[in-house]
């Protein structure tokens, strides 16, 4: 009997031995002590309370879900981060950060919204499209009752005349805001695009580059198909066994609309002459693009394997070819223009010039037909902070008041160019440890310090606020970032956005919950379709005849491309109301 | 018994030591070009296609530098050999315990633990709802959120429930006729006597442990320095893939070959240890595998 007692209690030590033996190391922190949701009439603040200014005496502990970044070494912590922690000594916060390992951003914020487990503020790069169904769901708040009290200056900002864009892009019809965003003054660079190696250009021609066009740069599908039958040339020549004149996505086109734009269309989803709201994949002139490139491919010009290499990025495309010296036209970024891919040493001298899409002068296009391409605007919904429906309200409104700082011009300044010695930049450690004793930035200015400017060995990114909301402009390169004195991020913007980015559906264009729901199954099996039709059309597995591409596109409206469009030109319809 | 060498044993034996040395080669060769990547040059090895028989340029070890030095590196092998520890020692005595109690004839709800035990084999309740039972036991950012939930594995549960099954009884009677009791029993007796299946899962949960990344990506947001190896390294590995895509890259950086290496490097790091373990655990592979197959 004994015996089977301590059998017994031995079954039942087993059974609870998964209980928790060790207690909580951490107290919850996600859910504050006031749950009390304000009312979109409703904040606790009087005005006398906001014109004298909040009480600070308070340190508050405020958690914010932040993706993960490469911090170089430097600090594992965002809260670590320079103008973070400036910010929040001078407004007595304590950060908590909540970072997701890296690729695995999808899954914790799914997470975390499936359990309730919020964070008081959560980076909204990762919410998915439509932030209003996220609202409906009582997920985020709706930040703009409180914004002229709190953020005058973010409030000022949106309000200005000059900035209809970004207030149409920010709010949605009802007039709620949810994203303290991060908002461009001017217009984005646009850090990636096509180019090519013009130093083969250079020994195959011994210098004498001719494009059939007449012009210094290639313009026309001409122009490339003489810059491509001297790749070839060149590739073969260099006995290479694995090589690409042009690399094309899998599917076979950039949905960004490069090399689209030459033959007047964009890519998925764009603006047309008169307007519209058309879909490029689908458009007539995809004939004419699937046609050219069907040629090139079996002219040999485009990468033989290209429809294999699904796990290529568009914008990352086979290392081993870009860097090997194996590749003449690929989508790649600012940062690899000029001679910054050679390495002499290895007899490799790379000179990368960007270039803008092929115009099809053979079907009548111009420049005015071309023109879209990657272009996020100048705010976003995604690009910015959203508080949480557990985000009590003293959090919400230390937050607010300190995160309208950086939507003044001095502001502006701390986020983009990082402290000064105004910020006392030399009581950060790890401004200290990299001996930037006097910051980043010249105080007052928009210069860097003399250290940051010259010290190539230093990676500015983690120094900077480049993921704190505000005002922010484009990157002022450094010293040595200059190549012959030109910034070739504006360089190559330049040259990628020749023909102006009037085309492209603008990132405010957001839909309703009802259209969220029908586009994203639509949107996913059109171009599923899509993508594995068009590598085939280019390769020669499938026939490309006008009759074969009609029935293409009528397969495309038959998995409800008509009501995607018709869904998106509502969408656009509304964001012009919006902006008026 | 002497067995006569026929000319169709020949043939088998020559036919299978062949199928064998390729299959040998089909495993050791992705190891090989592995290790081989990782001491190439990283310029070299950016433009390399095809299996890599020898380093290419002239080997370095660059790329192991870069990985060592990074700190969450030494982080991480230090959490994970405690975790993996943790689910050797604490997995194995629970497992055993386990196995032993629902083998046992005279152990009534025996047969209804086992039911309940193969049920969650087949079903489990997501992950969602696997996470609000982990954190409503106060389990989230501590290590206990990645080393209590699979310190105990169903099937490794019923496998030791057949290894003490295939006992016989006389064992257990000759010993209780001497007066031992159940512990004793168990790990006296019993126990050395099921070495062969003990060490088959001692050694998978090893495996399982050291390869384990999810859990603490899932449970341990907040606690970085609570993270295991494999987690680290694919951080490392993403790091790399997306490092050029991120805003305010330096142009000079465009010129880092070494990204391709450091993936090779940091594969290496994370798989030797095992590599080095698995041949001590090798003979209890076979005996644990042939287990129950020989009779007499």
């Amino acid at each position: 009997m004994k015996k089977k007692v301590i059998a017994m209690l031995l079954a039942i030590g087993m059974a609870t031995s998964l209980s928790a033996c060790g207690g909580s190391e951490e107290s919850d922190t996600n859910v504050n002590a006031s749950t009390d949701i304000a009312s979109s009439d409703d904040s606790t603040l009087s005005e006398e309370e906001a014109a004298a200014g909040i009480d600070l005496s308070e340190n508050l502990t405020i958690s914010l879900w932040q993706i993960t970044d490469d911090y170089h070494g430097l600090y594992t912590d965002y809260a670590e981060n320079p103008v973070m922690n400036w910010m929040a000594e001078k407004f007595n916060i304590t950060l908590e950060l909540q970072q997701p390992p890296m690729g695995s951003e999808s899954e914790q914020i799914n997470l975390m919204f499936g359990t309730g487990d919020y964070t008081d503020f959560v980076s909204t790069t990762y919410c998915g499209g439509d932030l209003g169904m996220l609202y409906e769901d009582d997920v985020i708040r709706d930040l703009a009752p409180y914004l002229e009290r709190h953020m005058p200056n973010y409030y000022a900002y949106l309000n200005a005349e000059e900035n209809k864009d970004v207030k149409a892009a920010l709010y949605d019809d009802e007039g709620h805001l949810f994203t303290i965003a991060i908002v461009n003054c001017e217009e984005p660079y646009t850090w990636g695009g096509l180019m090519y190696r013009k130093d083969i250009l250079e020994t195959m021609t011994e210098g004498n580059i001719a494009f059939p066009s007449g012009e210094e740069e290639p313009v026309t599908i001409e122009d490339w198909e003489y810059m491509l039958d001297l790749m070839k040339t060149y590739f073969e020549a260099s006995g290479m066994t694995d090589t690409a004149c042009l690399i094309l996505p899998s599917t076979g086109y950039f949905s960004s609309g490069e090399l689209l734009a030459g033959f007047g269309i964009g890519g998925t989803t764009y603006i047309d002459e008169e307007g519209n709201v058309q879909c490029g994949i689908a458009s007539d002139n995809m004939y004419n693009y699937l046609v050219k490139m069907k040629e090139w491919y079996e002219a040999g010009y485009i990468y033989q394997d290209f429809a294999s290499r699904t796990q290529d990025v568009f914008y990352l495309p086979n290392t081993a070819l870009t860097y090997g010296g194996a590749a003449g036209i690929w989508y790649g970024f600012a940062s690899q223009l000029g001679s910054t891919m050679s390495l002499p040493e290895y007899g490799l001298n790379i000179q990368m010039e960007p270039l803008s899409a092929p115009l099809d002068t053979e079907h009548g296009i111009t420049g005015e037909e071309a023109g879209a391409l990657l272009y996020s605007g100048r705010a976003s919904v995604n690009s910015g902070w959203a508080a949480t429906t557990a985000c009590g309200e003293e959090e919400l409104i230390r937050m607010m008041t300190a995160l309208d700082t950086f939507y003044t011009d001095e502001g502006r300044l701390i986020k983009q160019m990082g402290l000064s010695t105004a910020e006392d930049a030399a009581g950060n450690p790890i401004l200290q440890g990299l001996g930037l004793t006097e910051g980043t930035r010249i105080t007052g200015t928009s210069e860097w310090t003399d250290k940051l400017n010259n010290d190539s060995s230093i990676d500015k990114g983690p120094l900077i606020g480049l993921r704190m909301p505000g005002l922010s402009e484009n990157d002022k390169p450094r010293a040595f970032e200059l190549a012959d004195g030109v910034d070739l991020n504006e360089y190559g913007s330049q040259v990628w956005s020749k023909y102006g980015t009037d085309r492209v559906l603008p990132s405010g264009v957001t839909d309703t919950v009802t259209e969220t729901n029908y586009n994203s199954t639509a949107f996913t099996n059109i171009t599923d379709y899509a993508n594995s039709m068009i590598p085939q059309f280019i390769t020669g597995k499938a026939e490309l005849t006008e009759e074969s591409f009609q029935a293409y596109v009528d397969q495309m409206y038959a998995l409800g491309l008509q009501e995607y469009l018709d869904n998106k030109a509502a969408a656009y319809e509304r964001y012009l109301g919006r902006m008026n | 018994m002497i067995e006569k060498t026929t000319p169709s044993r020949i043939l088998f034996n020559i036919l299978n030591y062949s199928f064998m040395i390729f299959f040998s080669f089909v495993c050791i060769i992705p190891l090989w070009h592995v290790l081989m990547a990782s001491i190439s040059d990283p310029r070299g090895l950016m433009a390399a296609s095809g299996v890599l028989w020898k380093p290419i340029g002239e080997a370095t070890l660059r790329g192991y530098g870069m990985v060592l030095k990074n700190k969450s590196i030494i982080i991480g092998y230090g959490n994970t050999v405690f975790y993996v520890v943790f689910a050797a020692v604490a997995g194995t005595i629970l497992t055993t315990v386990s196995g032993y109690l629902i083998s046992r004839k005279n152990f009534r709800p025996a047969k209804f633990l086992t039911l309940f035990i193969m049920f969650t084999m087949m079903f489990s309740g997501g992950l969602i709802p696997t996470y609000m039972v982990i954190k409503g036991l106060g389990m989230i950012n501590t290590r206990w959120a990645v080393m209590l939930p699979g310190v105990m594995n169903a099937f490794y549960i019923i496998m030791m429930k057949s290894s003490f099954e295939q006992l016989s009884d006389s064992y257990e009677e000759s010993a209780r006729l001497d007066g031992a009791g159940p512990v004793t029993i168990l790990f006296r007796i019993l126990l050395p006597l099921v070495k062969a299946g003990l060490a088959v899962i001692i050694m998978f949960t090893i495996v399982l442990q050291w390869n384990s990344w999810y859990p603490a990506s899932i449970y341990l947001p907040r606690v970085r320095e609570y993270w295991p190896l494999q987690l680290f390294m694919r951080e490392l590995l993403i790091q790399n893939d997306t490092a050029k895509i991120m805003t305010g890259t330096d142009a000079a950086q465009a010129a880092d070959y070494t990204a391709n290496l450091v993936k090779y490097c940091v594969t290496i790091v994370g798989t030797i240890p095992i590599l080095c373990v698995y041949p001590f655990a090798q003979k209890y592979f076979v005996t644990g595998v042939t287990m129950g197959g020989v009779k007499g």
